[in-house]
């Protein structure tokens, strides 16, 4: 994630175009209130969105999704639980009427998959590694030429 | 096994343990009740104080004064407690005017009842996992490689001249996965390869164990393998000359 | 010697000597153990952390404030007044001044010091409302946490009681008022070191040890 935001921040990557969609963003413990990187986590969302829309506590002080302390791979014995207090996470993307939400981290795409299922929330979780690999200018010499056929859809 | 067999490994697991701030802590809470509405669980359950963090650590604090000597039943209960009813995601911490951890608690527990053997299933099975394969799927490193090759061929026809550069000494960065990723989710490492190739990185996988960056047995405070993989990683890090170690987002 | 004289002089010095000694042993023994069991703590400290902590919750101006600012301010307030009243009050400077110590020291307003135990008390007062009315609080609360507000604010009421003579003169509990008031007092006293009182000293070790632990993920809490 660190290395995301200086490769954007410093135009290593740049992009051909932002995502149009409100968002809105996730601070995993791990990333955020454990890994302090709560402002550069944000950056990136804002240099990747049109309209961002931050949740409420964004930043250090934010909810867990629910998904965390091994609670997605614990499986199954933790699914109700899991799902009954993700429901403040639900409310908190719901508050903010994204449509996508950015989510550095696969525990907690995992949870707020699950949560839109269950809240019926309309939204699409997605990691900023997909917005980025959709979104960057590739350069010219990189793009394949004609020869290459018809193998991408 | 007898009680007193398990008071005793349970105190003899507990004393090098409870040191200087966990003793402080369960003695100077004062029931303030701010930590209540900070929890995620409280909340959605209709603010049951059951729910409440401080509430939470009743079960360390519990097995110390009894010195051990509780039954299955209680374990049970703590069991159910310190792995349904908390992430350990440290909020009530930043709330608590004396900045109590609860979480450290909670880990603290879930360790000491790892040492008597229990634990959630799914976990133990990673766990087996890491120990046979190195990384919480069980993938082989015949398969890990044989995912990286396809992974790669599958993404040269969108991006020219691109490479999943696997075991390269000298390379700036090392880049690790969640091998769930290896077994769900392999566009996740096809989005990085393309970003680090249009970046220009210097950067590597590693081929041997290390490259799976997730850690559950923390979740359970078995720390011998937790520390098993992140030295794992370290290792390669070492031998491939690594400046730094990027983990999925 | 009569009881009052007994109260003024050995039990006091006994007790202040426990709640000292007890104090300055806690925190000792904080450091002497997590030296050996909470190492991490020691390997990451830096003072940077420590005293940012310290600015946010020795003042309000933390995130709990924002929170609950009710309860923040009456907490503060309730702190404030009790540490500072008992020092600066006339009376007890009196006592130092013609003690063998012969200390002496500017005294608070009368009035001042007479309004702070009043907030004491009326805040002792809505913490047990509080305490009694939450479902949340009555499900944590053991009976010490009862006993020991009762113990913290009748120091307090016993003073107020005293000065005033508000229970006049020739009954029974209105002529010891002055005796009850010192052994309340010295009550208090001997039991902070023992009980979840021990904050008084015990509150900047763990602010202390989470702020680095949260310190050495790079953000102060």
């Amino acid at each position: 994630m660190e290395l995301f935001h200086d490769y954007l921040d410093q135009g290593i990557i740049k992009l051909s175009k932002k995502v149009t969609e409100p968002t809105t963003l996730q601070d995993p413990c791990n990333v955020v209130r454990s890994g302090g990187l709560a402002a550069k986590n944000r950056h990136v969302a804002e240099m990747l969105s049109e309209d961002f829309r931050p949740m409420d506590n964004q930043g250090n002080y934010n909810y867990c999704c629910g998904g965390g302390g091994g609670a997605i791979p614990m499986g199954g014995e933790m699914r109700k639980q899991r799902m009954k207090c993700g429901k403040i996470k639900a409310e908190q993307i719901r508050a903010t009427g994204a449509k996508i939400v950015l989510v550095p981290c696969h525990n907690c795409i995992d949870q707020i998959r699950d949560l839109n299922k269950e809240y019926d929330l309309g939204i699409k979780a997605v990691h900023f590694k997909e917005i980025i690999a959709h979104n960057m200018i590739v350069p010219e010499h990189m793009i394949p030429k004609e020869e290459d056929e018809e193998e991408k859809a | 096994m007898e009680p007193s067999t398990r008071s005793k490994a349970i105190m003899e697991f507990l004393k090098p343990r409870v040191g200087a701030r966990v003793k402080s802590w369960l003695e100077i809470c004062t029931k303030c009740g701010q930590c209540a509405d900070t929890c995620h669980f409280y909340l959605a359950a209709d603010r049951d104080p059951k729910m409440i963090p401080a509430a939470k650590v009743k079960y360390l604090s519990e097995i110390i004064r009894r010195k051990g000597e509780v039954d299955d039943e209680f374990i049970q209960k703590a069991y159910d407690c310190i792995y349904h009813e908390c992430n350990m995601c440290r909020r009530c911490t930043q709330f608590c005017p004396f900045g109590i951890n609860i979480a450290d608690m909670i880990a603290l527990t879930r360790a000491l009842l790892f040492s008597q053997g229990v634990c959630p299933e799914a976990l133990r099975s990673a766990i087996k996992n890491y120990h046979e394969t190195g990384n919480q799927m069980g993938v082989s490193e015949e398969d890990w490689l044989d995912t990286l090759t396809w992974c790669e061929e599958e993404m040269e026809s969108e991006i020219v001249g691109l490479k999943i550069p696997v075991d390269k000494v000298g390379a700036e960065i090392m880049y690790t996965i969640n091998a769930r990723e290896a077994k769900f989710y392999p566009q996740d490492i096809q989005e990085v390869a393309k970003i680090m190739h249009v970046a220009g990185a210097s950067w590597t996988v590693p081929s041997k164990r290390g490259w799976d960056d997730t850690n559950l047995s923390m979740f359970v405070g078995d720390l011998k393998t937790s520390r098993t993989l992140v030295e794992n990683t370290f290792a390669r890090a070492t031998e491939l000359g690594a400046k730094k170690v990027a983990i999925t987002e | 010697m009569d009881v009052l004289a007994l109260a003024e002089g050995p039990l006091l010095w006994i007790s202040l000597g426990v709640f000292a000694v007890g104090l300055v042993t806690r925190a000792a023994l904080f450091l002497v153990e997590s030296r050996e069991k909470d190492k991490i703590f020691w390997q990451h400290f830096k003072w940077k952390w420590v005293l940012a902590t310290m600015a946010k919750w020795l003042v309000p101006a933390n995130r709990t404030v924002a929170k609950d600012p009710v309860f923040c301010a009456l907490a503060y307030a309730f702190h404030f007044c009790l540490i500072v009243a008992p020092i600066w009050c006339l009376p007890h400077i009196i006592y130092w001044e013609t003690s063998r110590l012969a200390w002496s020291f500017t005294a608070l307003p009368d009035g001042l010091a007479d309004w702070m135990t009043l907030a004491v008390l009326a805040i002792a007062v809505y913490l047990l409302i509080r305490r009694l009315s939450s479902p949340d609080l009555r499900y944590l609360s053991t009976a010490s946490d009862y006993v020991l507000l009762v113990i913290t604010a009748l120091p307090f009421l016993t003073a107020y009681l005293s000065v005033h003579q508000s229970l006049g003169t020739g009954n029974l509990l209105g002529d010891n008022m002055q005796l009850i008031h010192i052994l309340t007092g010295e009550l208090m006293l001997v039991v902070v070191p023992f009980t979840k009182l021990s904050h008084a000293v015990l509150f900047f070790f763990s602010r202390a040890a989470t702020a680095v632990e949260f310190g050495r993920r790079e953000y102060s809490i």
